[in-house]
């Protein structure tokens, strides 16, 4: 397996780090919170939502 | 010291371990770190940052050309260059601890510039080359793989930030917060602490009040939370900006102790009576045919000694209790050099233990190194009468040093001794004389050179250890 980071970045921290790049960063927390509500509606999306961890390994 | 083995606090990174061999510094990596030392060594800006000293002396070896007994199965090697005396966060000044701060930062962004990023973002990831950061942590960089915020920014809020912030608007010294803590302070402590009004100082809003909420209500994985931002448009660009607005941020904290002694240190700065100028004499004597390679000034004060023995072209660590005293020195330094002084901050009553895992991890002052000169200049009554340390033990303790010794005892009438004494009782320090302090320095020290100053209250000694 490839480590890629050793460090625990801690969610919370993903969420302030964001949120630490301005107003840009806000929109993509905004954003990224918003398809996982349209997720709760729609199955495609939920769908490419779930693939998305998948994707990333 | 010449020590060989694995460096005991370099273990958090499995892709890269530093060893010792043969007095040299290695660090081994693994195939992917080799592969992040490849992509590094094709980019512009490290290079650069070697050039310009701003990261530790590094090269390739050849895997043949490691000593005899090196440790481990390596893909590939590195050697560094060697730092002349280690130091930790808890140890530098304000304005050690900003400038380490916006290296880091300055380091990042040039790295984001070229596609790489770093694994981390510890303050123990820098050192000192005299009175110059350096960044050491060369395994902490890898080419960036994916997008989502950097994933050191926590670190560097805890071990960086978070302590700027606490001197900066609160005027409380952080060193003693990073020696109780080596992963720094949590976001929820400090929320605690900047609680009410307080929270909307400058930088605390954002990187201490979100960060706290952020972590109490945040609670999934964070790879895959790092992976989705990515995916919803958060690439280098916005973690360029949030490098940008930290050190904008950091480059305009300011602690007013730390303003207030730097003007104090530039009105009272004088080396003009006899005494002065006698000790110098001195101290030139005894020090010029030493040539020491590594001295201590254990008490610097406004570190003109320090400056007399960088002199003579070897490292001096100028240590003082006093943070602000020694953030004067620092910027004093910073503004005119010379390049070869670490100042440092330390009580000597109370110095800086080993930490960390196996205690073993971050190392006790007087393990890190075996000095050829120790200065102790004014130091012995603040020891004895100020901090009660028996005389015997304060002549062993500088025995236990194992080096050439400088010192200067400060007679009982001596109006800065007789000021320690009025606030002791009577009769409590009878056996602070200078006849009982030469019989035990004697006993440890051949004394090489003895002289009273003019003022006929001090009298300076050079001691070299018996064997």
């Amino acid at each position: 397996m490839r480590v890629v980071a050793y460090l625990d970045g801690n969610s919370g921290s993903m969420i302030a780090g964001a949120i630490a790049a301005g107003f840009a960063g806000i929109a993509v927390v905004t954003k990224m919170y918003w398809r996982r509500f349209l997720g709760l509606f729609s199955s495609k999306v939920r769908d490419q939502g779930e693939a998305a961890p998948e994707d990333a390994a | 010291m010449n020590e060989s083995g694995v460096e005991p606090g370099s273990f958090r990174d499995p892709a890269a371990q530093v060893f010792y061999s043969g007095g040299r510094v290695f660090r081994g990596l693994d195939d992917t770190a080799s592969a992040d030392w490849t992509a590094l060594s094709a980019t512009s800006f490290f290079p650069a940052l070697l050039a310009e000293g701003k990261a530790v002396g590094t090269r390739s070896i050849e895997l043949t050309d490691l000593p005899d007994g090196s440790p481990g199965t390596f893909a590939a090697v590195l050697e560094h260059d060697r730092i002349p005396f280690v130091s930790y966060p808890y140890e530098w000044s304000f304005e050690m601890l900003r400038d380490a701060a916006l290296l880091h930062l300055e380091i990042l962004a040039a790295a984001l510039g070229e596609d790489v990023t770093m694994k981390d973002g510890y303050a123990f990831n820098v050192q000192w080359v005299g009175r110059r950061p350096v960044f050491i942590d060369i395994g902490s960089f890898e080419p960036l793989r994916s997008g989502g915020p950097w994933i050191g920014y926590r670190q560097f809020c805890q071990t960086f930030l978070y302590p700027l912030l606490l001197e900066a608007h609160l005027g409380i010294p952080f060193q003693r917060y990073l020696l109780g803590h080596l992963d720094g302070l949590e976001p929820t402590e400090m929320r605690r602490i900047f609680s009410g009004r307080k929270r909307f100082k400058k930088g605390v809003f954002r990187h201490v009040f979100l960060h706290s909420v952020a972590e109490s209500r945040v609670t999934e994985g964070a790879t895959a939370l790092k992976d989705e931002m990515g995916k919803a448009g958060f690439g280098k660009e916005l973690t360029l900006a949030t490098v940008k607005k930290l050190h904008a941020l950091i480059a305009k904290l300011r602690s007013q102790r730390s303003e207030s002694g730097w003007k104090r240190y530039r009105e009272t700065c004088s080396y003009s009576d006899a005494d002065r100028a006698a000790k110098d004499a001195f101290i030139r004597a005894a020090v010029e045919d030493l040539n020491p390679a590594l001295s201590w000034d254990l008490g610097c004060n406004d570190g003109a000694y320090a400056r007399m023995i960088a002199g003579y072209g070897g490292s001096v660590v100028a240590v003082d209790s006093d943070d602000v005293t020694v953030d004067a020195l620092y910027r004093s330094l910073r503004a005119d050099g010379p390049d070869n002084i670490l100042p440092l901050v330390m009580n000597l009553v109370d110095p800086s233990p080993a930490r960390g895992w196996r205690n073993e991890e971050r190392r006790a002052f007087t393990g890190r190194a075996r000095p050829d000169l120790v200065l102790a200049l004014a130091l012995v009554h603040h020891l004895a009468i100020a901090a009660n340390v028996p005389l015997a033990q304060v002549v062993s303790w500088f025995r236990s040093l194992d080096a050439t010794l400088i010192v200067e005892f400060v007679e009982r009438h001596d109006p800065m001794a007789a000021r320690l004494l009025g606030n002791k009782p009577t009769g409590m320090f009878d056996d602070y004389r200078i006849d009982a302090f030469e019989q035990l320095l004697g006993e440890q020290f051949s004394i090489t050179g003895r002289e009273q100053l003019p003022g006929g209250s001090r009298t300076m000694y050079v001691a070299v250890p018996r064997s």
